[in-house]
């Protein structure tokens, strides 16, 4: 059963290979393929979803892999970790089909399927993952593949822009999360996610508990657009459909999964709860401010404004008069 | 038998240098033929020369006895075996992609002078005396001119003299520093400098300035701090470059470790400096990262990062820092050489190429240190091994790497977009390039994927290393 993990993270990069290797011919649409693949990646997530469902213990899956640095290739698969991986190959599947036929994606050849079924299966890694260094490298990893094909698929220069200070912000709190796990695994003794699971864990009376919260909650900002990392996802790319889709909804899900993930062994305190909701409260105020003071809002209104009141004289001309 | 066999790589590429070189008026695909089975052969020899330095012997070799206690001789360990198959997959997947852009149509000589290069590289790989250091450094050095003047193109005349002249002071400070530790010392070997006593205190000043002036001729080929940035503009970045700064590392890496710790006269001890100028060309790399436009300008820039690291690693204390050394060794080549090759395979290609962008992307992604390749683990454990410097070093380290990435991100969108969209002016790249450049990529996160084992050795020959007693031992006993 726990090969099943193995299958749901290398589906979709076999499959990121496959496409890619189909190249420019002209007997196999990639998009399909890409989205078959996504489909059959999909079933295998519901198939674990309903062995969990119905009563079967969490999977998981352990190898060492750099013995020399601690990191072990593990993987495991509860509750939180499936409803997670269902999001992310939902949204792989949404994405493949939507972007289907675009202009954009037309341009991009085998490139696009085939970066989104990549940055699936890194997603998957990083949900999957129970070593916090192999969640790390499926972070920066997926970040950068969901920002480039955001920029791939952009159809103007303000979408490509958005992209890169999106891939930027979001690689940046990749290295944040690198410097918040080194930390965890100093203070735990070890990367497994089993070590912090342990009551009453050694993280919240470590003596650099703060840094640490402040590098997890950085983290998890430049994933989730909370003020100041909202620059995260690229909101003014307009024409990247399937990407904007996937960027924007994996995003949601890797910051939410890694506060959630972390809620017990870093979270109870006043700390974090002050943290997360000033983090809440000050994108909630710059976003609005943004709205309030941003120039395409007074255009938009003005234009509105025009339009209503030329419809009105439209409909008080008499009948018969010339437009 | 087994005593010759570190002499067998450098016989293999000195012979079949000589014969592409008779050869050079043949057909093309006698050449590559010829060139190929060298290669191929040479990087079986290498491998087999692994296994049997990974028993934890050490070979020594000496090829004749000069006057003053000036000698040939090569010392095969676990370090210089490492490194010998480093310099081999380099030379090969780098020949395979030159060979796929015609690079050895065009010239007739090509694929002699790689060989001498690869000659006079594992020669200064295995050599155990400064003189041979010397000897083998200068061939290198004079192969590379060769090569580097057809990958500069028609600007070479102006830009390569005033490359040749740094290099020749490189030279003379090699043979000023050399000439001094012979006086001080009465011999070159490696093995005599690192028991060696000078017997008066001047004798001592010699042997100490012998030292500084040795490791800033290396330092000068390494392209260390103080000349990290000089005449970047005429020197692009290409293979055979990737390949003298990594046998420029590793001089510096076995110096450090084997002579020069002991000659300030204090306790042996990685160099203090070593760790400031690790951090000074990784940040001199980063904000030149940042600052570039040109795609091969940004390549030469993004270089450094490697080379930063491992300084930083190898000033780091022993146990972590000088493994993550090692392995840097191998990913600063393999991830300069895809860094190389996929920057010239892109400036090569003319209208939007989605799918080179990925491969620039991918190649460069692992120079500033993203997972899942080898520049990821790389990283990951100079981190672990500078703990103790933690504020100082893991900020310019993580700096360096998110302006990488910032510098990265933005190349590989304007490869992605600014290229003429036009299909008539697309050129053909031939496959055998771009498997080339495929290849170098997977090299990367082959190492990365298969960092366990990788480390596994590298921490077995960072003791072999570190103990210096089978090395010294090896090379006071060998008989010519």
């Amino acid at each position: 059963m726990s090969g099943l993990l193995l299958a749901i993270v290398g589906l979709p990069l076999a499959g990121a290979l496959l496409v890619a290797s189909l190249g420019r011919q002209r007997f196999v649409d990639p998009a399909r393929v890409a989205a078959i693949v996504a489909a059959a990646h999909l079933g295998l997530v519901l198939l674990v979803a309903g062995a969990l469902g119905s009563g079967h213990s969490p999977l998981a899956l352990d190898w060492p892999w750099v013995p020399a640095l601690g990191v072990r290739f593990a993987l495991h698969c509860d509750g939180l970790a499936c409803v997670c991986a269902l999001l992310v190959a939902v949204a792989g599947l949404l994405a493949i089909l939507r972007a289907d036929g675009s202009p954009a994606a037309a341009a991009s050849g085998a490139s696009g399927p085939a970066l989104t079924l990549a940055a699936v299966a890194l997603l998957q890694g990083l949900v999957l993952a129970a070593d916090l260094v192999q969640l790390v490298m499926c972070w920066e990893a997926s970040a950068l593949a969901t920002s480039l094909l955001v920029g791939a698929t952009a159809g103007n220069a303000a979408g490509r822009l958005a992209a890169r200070v999106g891939a930027a912000v979001a690689g940046g709190g990749g290295l944040a999360l690198l410097v918040a796990v080194l930390l965890i695994g100093d203070a735990a003794g070890g990367y497994l996610l089993s070590h912090l699971a342990r009551p009453g864990s050694v993280l919240r009376v470590y003596p650099l508990y703060p840094l640490l919260l402040a590098l997890v909650l950085a983290a998890a900002c430049s994933r989730l657009v909370l003020w100041p990392l909202q620059a995260g996802v690229p909101a003014r790319s307009p024409a990247a459909a399937g990407a904007g889709l996937l960027h924007a909804a994996t995003a949601m899900v890797a910051g939410l999964y890694l506060l959630l993930r972390l809620e017990n062994a870093l979270g109870g305190t006043a700390v974090w709860r002050r943290g997360l909701a000033f983090a809440a409260f000050a994108t909630f105020v710059a976003s609005g401010a943004a709205v309030l003071a941003g120039p395409e809002w007074l255009l938009v209104a003005w234009r509105r404004l025009l339009g209503l009141l030329q419809r009105r004289g439209a409909d008080r001309r008499p009948a018969g008069a010339p437009p | 038998m087994s005593a010759l066999a570190p002499a067998l790589p450098l016989v293999l590429a000195l012979a079949a240098g000589a014969l592409l070189g008779v050869l050079s008026g043949a057909a093309l695909p006698v050449r590559r033929a010829i060139a190929a089975g060298a290669l191929a052969l040479n990087l079986v020899l290498v491998l087999a020369l692994v296994v049997l330095a990974d028993r934890g012997a050490t070979l020594a070799l000496n090829i004749g006895s000069g006057p003053a206690g000036v000698a040939l001789q090569l010392v095969l360990d676990r370090l210089a075996a490492w490194m010998l198959l480093i310099t081999a997959t380099v030379a090969l997947v780098g020949s395979a992609y030159a060979c796929g852009t015609g690079a050895d149509r065009e010239r007739p000589r090509f694929h002699a002078c790689v060989q001498f290069q690869l000659f006079g590289l594992q020669g200064c790989v295995l050599a155990a005396d400064l003189c041979a250091l010397f000897l083998f450094t200068e061939i290198a050095v004079v192969a590379s001119y060769a090569l580097a003047a057809r990958a500069h193109g028609a600007g070479w005349p102006a830009a390569g003299r005033r490359v040749m002249l740094l290099q020749l002071a490189g030279s003379m400070l090699f043979v000023g520093g050399i000439g001094c530790v012979a006086v001080a010392l009465g011999s070159t070997g490696y093995a005599a400098l690192a028991v060696g006593v000078p017997v008066t205190p001047t004798l001592a000043a010699a042997r100490t300035a012998g030292g500084a002036l040795v490791l800033a001729a290396l330092a000068l080929h390494a392209m260390l701090l103080p000349f990290a940035g000089w005449r970047a503009r005429e020197r692009t970045a290409h293979v055979p470059l990737v390949l003298l700064i990594v046998a420029g590392a590793y001089g510096l890496l076995r110096l450090d470790t084997l002579i020069l710790p002991c000659i300030g006269g204090g306790p042996c001890g990685p160099l203090p400096a070593v760790v400031p100028l690790g951090l000074g060309t990784l940040g001199a790399g980063a904000i030149g990262a940042l600052a570039v436009g040109k795609v091969r300008l940004l390549a030469f820039r993004l270089l450094l990062f490697p080379f930063g690291w491992l300084l930083i690693a190898a000033g780091s204390g022993r146990d972590l820092g000088f493994t993550a050394a090692i392995y840097g060794l191998a990913h600063a080549a393999v991830a300069g050489m895809a860094l190389c090759l996929a920057t010239d395979l892109v400036a090569r290609t003319r209208g939007p190429r989605p799918a080179f962008a990925l491969l620039y992307a991918g190649a460069a992604a692992g120079i500033v240190g993203l997972p899942p390749l080898s520049g990821f683990m790389a990283r990951l454990a100079i981190l672990g091994a500078t703990v103790a410097d933690a504020l100082v070093v893991w900020s310019i380290v993580l700096g360096a790497s998110l302006a990488g990435l910032i510098a990265v991100v933005r190349a590989a969108g304007r490869i992605w977009w600014n290229a003429p969209r036009s299909p008539t002016t697309a050129r053909t790249v031939p496959r055998i390039a771009v498997a080339a450049v495929v290849v170098a990529v997977a090299l990367q996160a082959l190492l990365g994927l298969a960092a366990g084992p990788v480390f596994e050795f590298a921490g077995r020959t960072e003791r072999q290393v570190i103990d210096r007693a089978g090395y010294i031992t090896a090379a006071l006993t060998s008989r010519p």
